[in-house]
Order: C-alpha cells, then structure tokens, then sequence
C-alpha cells in the first residue's frame, strides 16, 4: 500500500484547493497546520476515496485569522477517511469548518472529530454531514463536534448530521458546546489557579490531542507551545 | 487572636439566606469536626472559606492567620494555604490531571517545580492516596468511581500541603480501607502542622484521626461547640439531645444560644 504525506505549515495560499483522487489502495495522511498565519483561509475540496483508499487529515488553527472550509469526501467500497481539526478563535475571528462525508461503498468508514475554543467576540461552526447511500451497507461513520466558549460572548455553532438511506450501518454524531461550568472553573481556581489560567488549561486539553497528532516534531513543539502560552 | 477567626458570618445564595451568624474559633493544628443534619448550611461555611462566588456574604468576617479572606478569590485563598476537599469533585472534560497538578503546584511556588521533582512529589502522592499511577493521564475526574474522586482530593491535598485543609464529607463512598488510608494522610499532614475542619456524619473517620474540638451547625448558626465526646454524642444519639436538653429545635432553629463546652474556652486563654 502506497502511503503519502503532506505536510503544509502557514501557508502563503489564501484559496487552496485539495481537489484529488485516491487511487485504489492508496494512503495519505494531509497536515494542514497554522501558527502564524493571519490572512484569510478559504479552504475547498471535493475529494474520492477509491476501493481501499485511506485519507488522513489533522489541521491545527492557532493562527489569528478568519476560515472557511468546505471539503466533501466520497469513499468507496472499503475506504476510510478519519479528520482531526483543532481550531481556536479570538478577538472578532470568523472559522467555518463543513465536513461531508458521502458513503457509497461497503464497509467504508469515516470519523471526523472537530474540536474548538473560542474567545471574545469570535464565531466558529462546526457544519458535517455523513451522508450514507443506497448500497454503502456496513458503513461506520462518525461526526463529533465539542467546543468551549470561554467568554460567552462569542457565537458558536456545532451541527452535525446523518443521512442514512441503507440498512446495517453503524452510524453515530455528537455536538457539545458551552461555556465552562462554574463549578468546574470554582474548582480549578480552588488550587490556586487564576481564572486565565484556569482557561489556558482548558484550551491546552481541548486542543492539545489534535496538535500532538502533528507529525513534524517541531512543528508540533511550535504548535503546543502556541496553545501553552495562549489567552 | 485564633488561627481562623469567623465573625457573624451571613451568606446567601440565589436570594436565600443560608448562614444566619455564624462565629466561630479554631486554633492552629487543630482537627476540628463540623457536624449537623444535611442542609444547615456546613458545606455552604466551607464553601465560603474557600470563596465560591456561588456565595454572597453579606455580613461578617473570615481571617486565617490574620489575613481578612472575605473577598478574596478561591485562587488567592488557596494561596494563602487553605484547600478544599470537594463533596462531589466535578469531572472537568479536557484537563489532563497531571497537567492541573503541575498548573496548582506552580501557582504556590515562586519557581516553576522542575519536571523530576514533580514526577517524584507525583508518583508519591499516587502512593499515598492508593491510586495507580496511570490515572495522572486521565481527564481530571473523568469517569473515576466516587471512591476514586475522593482519594483524588486528598491525592491533590497531599501535593499542595496545605496550612488549612477543610474536607467535606471525604469518607462518603469510601471503604473501610480506604477510610484508615486518608485518616494516616490526614494524621501526617497533621503532624506536620496542617489545621483541618472536617464534615462527616459518621464517627469512623474522626475515630482514626482524634478530632480536637466540634461544633454543630443548625440553621446556618453554630448552636453548639464541643470536645471530640460531642462527636461521639451525635454518632451515637442523633441531634434530638440538641432539642431535649438545649431547647434547639432543629427543624426550626428557634433558641439561637449557642452554648459553648468550658474545655474550648480553656483552650483559648479565656477566663
């Protein structure tokens, strides 16, 4: 099995496309990572998983710009497609992150996890469907969306869904979103920790899992010391 | 002047007065037990020594070691050394536990702790509370049994060595075993001159770790103070003395006298 990786940090693209085909048996594992950026991202996609195919997509936004994704993947018979996206949002920042999964083979699998802090006045979406076709019998699929909302000002939006129109699928999609409880902040705050503190440490265990699926070890030292010293 | 000196104390929560005055003296390296029915308001005094916003005080005065607290954030009165042992800790999604215990520990040291002492100070923590170590990976509570969210809060006491450890009901859920492991935590840090105000309704902790002094709470008021026999009474007697010797009804608090045990005044130089 043929396996790929790309790795982009900071791009200097302001429209990228990830238009593409995986050819049958094919592996890629795509990092989308941005630190420093501040321009506006707009991110587009229709992408094909063939029989067997594998794709793999982790993207990390710490950078302090304004985002719009809309990526929507096709898997065929025996194909997989798991995303990780972690995002965090301040100040007046707009990210929009739409995720949809067609399944129109057996036995294909997709997970798309989206995790998100926002602060400030900043607004982030979480948009996803998996759609599961007629014939795509023995698909597993999953959306999940969880984001924080530190400031309670900031407007947030997790909405994903399912659309099943076979039998025998395993199908599932989870949204959580709100601001951190008062008891929970009471309790970190009772161990001496101020209350941005207290929001740093929620951020970092929020975000932290998809940085440290960055394969650049540098790049992923960079990524968690951005979120350590975040808000 | 006592180590923690409480003073008219009223405090109320979503409009509701729940501690009507309450006064109250503890010296230092004292175990002093805090007993009453549920909901007069013990946990609601702890509550407020450790500064929940959940709470106004509207009246009154709390000083540790002669440092006014009323007012002060929970993150600055922890850093005045005083520590609560949750009644029902909360499970906080997203924090690894061992990244909040290093964040804690950090935020009572002037220098950063460096990893190896950490590790170190950690992996004995874990010991002491019986606790396999593997949990400091885990989210802070997450899916722990209530056992386990018990020896966690004293995990965190014994990492933080507090002056003023204050434990709300630590033995509820807790074994047999289990209760003689945190009464040797709670009689080593005792030792090492920790002052601690426990709430339980049961005599088995308190058997392992020889109270001082208690006062029951009534209707949001210390209505009686005592030696360790008083906890002793209540285990073995219930409040109903409380109304049939000290006229104390305890469903409606009418008789507000608090009546104070002459061991207690001795033991703070009174004449």
């Amino acid at each position: 099995m043929a396996q790929d990786s790309i790795l982009l940090v900071d791009s200097k693209v302001d429209n990228l496309d990830l238009s593409r085909t995986l050819a049958a048996g094919e592996s890629l594992d795509l990092q989308l990572v941005n630190l420093d950026r501040t321009a506006p991202l707009k991110l587009t996609g229709q992408i094909t998983l063939e029989e067997g195919a594998h794709l793999r997509l982790v993207e990390v936004d710490l950078g302090r710009f304004d985002c719009r994704v809309d990526l929507t993947v096709t898997c065929l018979e025996d194909s997989s497609f798991d995303a990780d996206i972690a995002a965090l949002n301040e100040g007046n920042e707009t990210k929009v992150y739409a995720f949809n999964v067609i399944h129109i083979g057996k036995r294909s699998e997709s997970l798309t996890s989206m995790r998100g802090v926002c602060s400030d006045t900043s607004r982030m979406e979480f948009l996803g469907s998996s759609d599961i076709r007629r014939g795509a019998a023995k698909t597993h699929t999953r959306q999940e969306g969880k984001i924080v909302n530190l400031s309670g000002r900031a407007k947030c939006i997790a909405s994903p869904s399912l659309l099943i129109s076979e039998e025998d699928v395993y199908a599932s999609h989870g949204a959580s979103m709100g601001s951190v409880p008062d008891t929970d902040m009471f309790y970190l705050m009772s161990r001496g920790l101020s209350r941005q503190a207290a929001e740093r440490l929620i951020t970092v265990g929020y975000l932290k899992p998809a940085c440290e699926l960055i394969a650049d070890r540098d790049v992923q030292a960079r990524a968690l010391a951005l979120l350590e010293s975040a808000l | 002047m006592s180590f923690i000196t409480i003073r008219n104390l009223h405090a109320s929560a979503e409009g509701r007065e729940i501690l009507k005055g309450v006064d109250l003296d503890i010296e230092k390296g004292e175990v002093f037990g805090l007993l009453g029915p549920n909901g007069h308001g013990k946990s609601t005094l702890l509550s407020c020594l450790m500064g929940n916003p959940r709470y106004e005080i509207t009246e009154g005065s709390i000083k540790v070691d002669g440092t006014e607290i009323v007012g002060l954030g929970p993150d600055e009165i922890s850093k005045l050394g005083v520590f609560y042992c949750f009644q029902n800790p909360p499970e906080v999604q997203g924090v690894v536990s061992m990244d909040f215990y290093k964040a804690a520990i950090n935020a009572h040291r002037e220098k950063r702790i460096s990893l190896p002492e950490f590790y170190s100070e950690l992996k004995g923590a874990y010991r002491a509370a019986g606790l396999p170590e593997e949990m400091m990976e885990r989210h802070l509570n997450e899916g722990f049994s209530g056992g386990e969210k018990k020896r966690n809060e004293v995990l965190q006491m014994l990492l933080l060595k507090p002056r003023v450890a204050m434990l709300d009901e630590i033995d509820s859920g807790l074994d047999v075993d289990a209760i003689r492991s945190v009464g040797e935590n709670i009689n080593t840090l005792g030792q090492q001159g920790t002052t601690f105000i426990i709430v339980s309704h049961y005599a088995r902790l308190f058997e392992e770790i020889h109270p001082t002094r208690a006062a029951v709470i009534i209707q949001g008021r210390v209505a009686l103070t005592g030696g360790p026999e008083l906890i002793q009474r209540v285990d073995t007697e219930g409040y109903g003395f409380l109304r049939d010797e000290y006229g104390i009804d305890i469903s409606r608090g009418e008789k507000r006298e608090t009546i104070e045990d002459p061991f207690a005044a001795a033991m703070r130089g009174r004449k």
